[in-house]
């Protein structure tokens, strides 16, 4: 149980850290990202291939490097699908079938394991000592960034009125940029946290994805102590259903909490009440 | 029917003559089963293009009333004896599909789209977990209901002929008028006296009802049914693809660029396998990017 437990929290702040991402783009460059999976899915197969051939914090720093290019890349597409949010939608869906497209294209369906370190550290595997270290790290990293920089300033800013924010002189487009490269570092790391503790396949990245968007949904859109609730009570119902009910018991999860949150609080456990039909 | 011209319906006409002559042109019945699927794909495309995306309510989770609705008739059929097994599946349908109708009435615009977007992901640790009723990964076998393969092909057009008229119907008439008051906006058109709750579950209901009577011609035709039809990829793809190549709510070029779309990835499922995501989903990208064309909600998310 004690197992449990621990895997729960760990799981839960890479969950925070792949929600943060989401939300961002969400909350600052107004878009939806259903990309976003994808971008996950790139970091874990670029790493996966170069870590038998360069040493680990190259390949590491190449996958990460690969992610924030998708990122870039995606960005430019949707900043033309932007002016229209359902359309923006759909663009992203397009480009997360094309990466995993290219993906199926270039590795097959197998499926692929990225190992980072082994062995254990106080009876505690090192993966998750690893996991746990560098979701904290990044998450403290981005609370850095957002709460005490110039360019934090100006992305709440954007965030909270984007007309204003241009009035007064800021560069919506530019802002727009740095919090989708800041998002895709996100994904990024939160990949490589994750992706040794399961299987890598091309499908995985509708799984994260799905568990991004559950996150947000449930959490309230904008509420970062919602996300950071939500990570942590659907990382704990996921393990402890997948433990007493089965496996398959663990994807059923964020639909249930889901559904049973927009039945009582549409606006999210911590959401600003805008959602409301 | 003012929303079409006479051009339409001509080119209606002649490819319903087409599939109708179809079987007397060929005895393949691969072909035949092909042409039916395709057909049916088509409709579904039509009754998806006026629920989900005239309305603004751009549902990405339809995929998983279709599964569903193909699972509640598989169940009907293969489990009750008695003449009872429409209106079991019509139940066990409208059970099924029930969760997606809570999005609806809860959220708006892009957080319903990405709510819905879940969905499909439901259906298989649910078949997993319950094999004895859904038949695990490898889904149902589903008892044949007809004997002859010509009255099941002639019933199925006639079903999907008769249901895309329907969808004509309903958006020339008041509440197709409403739906697109609610995608433009839902609070001026509650306002306007539009009972936006009632509008909404009688458009699930309509949409589950229609979905699961042309599901029982596409499961007859297929024999089986199992979760992959909940899988987003490629349906929900060429779903999209389908109802953006002409205006929302026009039922007929739904219909019609359905059945191409069907075609089309049939083709590539048999020569470049490994391309078909890739290419279906360059093809989603440009006909959005040339259409550019919006198809309800404005980018305004607070």
């Amino acid at each position: 149980m004690i197992e449990i437990l621990l895997f729960s929290i760990i799981t839960g702040l890479v969950y925070i850290l792949m929600a943060t991402g989401f939300n961002l783009i969400l909350g600052v460059a107004k878009i939806v990202n259903l990309a976003y999976g994808a971008q996950i899915l790139v970091t874990a197969y670029i790493a996966a291939s170069l870590l038998p051939i360069f040493p680990l914090p190259i390949a590491l720093a190449g996958a990460i490097a690969a992610s924030i290019a998708v990122g870039a890349v995606i960005w430019m597409i949707m900043w033309v699908f932007r002016r229209d949010l359902i359309l923006s939608i759909v663009a992203s869906l397009a480009i997360a079938l094309l990466i995993e497209g290219l993906i199926l294209k270039i590795y097959g369906s197998r499926l692929l394991s990225l190992i980072i370190v082994t062995g254990e550290i106080w009876g505690i595997s090192s993966q998750w000592v690893i996991a746990a270290a560098v979701s904290i790290s990044s998450l403290g990293f981005y609370y850095l960034i957002t709460k005490h920089t110039t360019l934090g300033k100006r992305m709440a800013a954007v965030a909270e009125n984007e007309d204003l924010a241009r009035y007064i002189g800021i560069n919506v487009k530019l802002i727009g940029i740095a919090s989708f490269l800041i998002a895709s570092l996100l994904a990024s790391i939160a990949s490589i946290a994750i992706t040794p503790l399961y299987a890598i396949y091309p499908h995985m990245g509708w799984y994260y994805l799905t568990l991004a968007l559950a996150i947000v949904v449930i959490g309230g859109l904008g509420s970062t102590v919602g996300s950071v609730a939500s990570s942590m009570v659907l990382a704990f119902a996921q393990n402890l259903a997948s433990y007493y009910i089965g496996s398959p018991a663990k994807d059923l999860v964020p639909i249930i909490i889901l559904v049973s949150t927009l039945m009582f609080r549409p606006e999210g456990i911590l959401g600003r009440g805008v959602r409301w039909a | 029917m003012r929303e079409y011209s006479r051009k339409d319906l001509v080119l209606f006409i002649v490819i319903l003559t087409l599939i109708l002559v179809l079987p007397l042109m060929t005895g393949s019945s691969y072909i035949l089963i092909l042409a039916l699927l395709s057909y049916l794909f088509g409709v579904l495309v039509a009754i998806y293009d006026l629920f989900y995306v005239r309305t603004g309510y751009l549902n990405l989770g339809y995929t998983y009333i279709i599964a569903s609705c193909g699972f509640a008739a598989a169940i009907a059929i293969n489990r009750s004896t008695d003449m009872l097994w429409p209106l079991l599946a019509v139940s066990l349908a409208i059970a099924l599909s029930l969760p997606m109708l809570i999005p609806a009435l809860r959220l708006r615009g892009p957080f319903y789209s990405v709510s819905t977007l879940l969905f499909p992901f439901a259906l298989p640790p649910i078949a997993r977990l319950f094999p004895d009723v859904f038949g695990g990964d490898a889904g149902l076998y589903v008892k044949p209901v007809f004997e002859d393969f010509r009255v099941l092909y002639y019933s199925a057009i006639s079903l999907g002929a008769s249901v895309v008229a329907l969808l004509m119907f309903i958006a020339s008439t008041r509440l197709g008028i409403y739906f697109l008051m609610i995608r433009d906006d839902e609070t001026l058109a509650e306002s306007s006296g539009v009972r936006i709750l009632r509008i909404k579950i009688l458009l699930f209901l309509i949409s589950v009802l229609m979905t699961v009577s042309v599901m029982f011609f596409y499961i007859q035709a297929s024999g089986v049914v199992s979760v992959e039809l909940s899988d987003p990829v490629p349906i929900l793809i060429y779903t999209l693809m389908a109802s953006a190549v002409y205006r929302p709510g026009s039922s007929l070029y739904s219909l019609i660029s359905g059945i191409a779309l069907w075609w089309l990835d049939g083709l590539m499922r048999a020569y470049i396998y490994d391309l078909r995501l890739i290419i279906a989903s360059t093809l989603l990208l440009s006909v959005y990017l040339v259409k550019g064309v919006g198809i309800g909600v404005r980018a305004k998310i607070y």
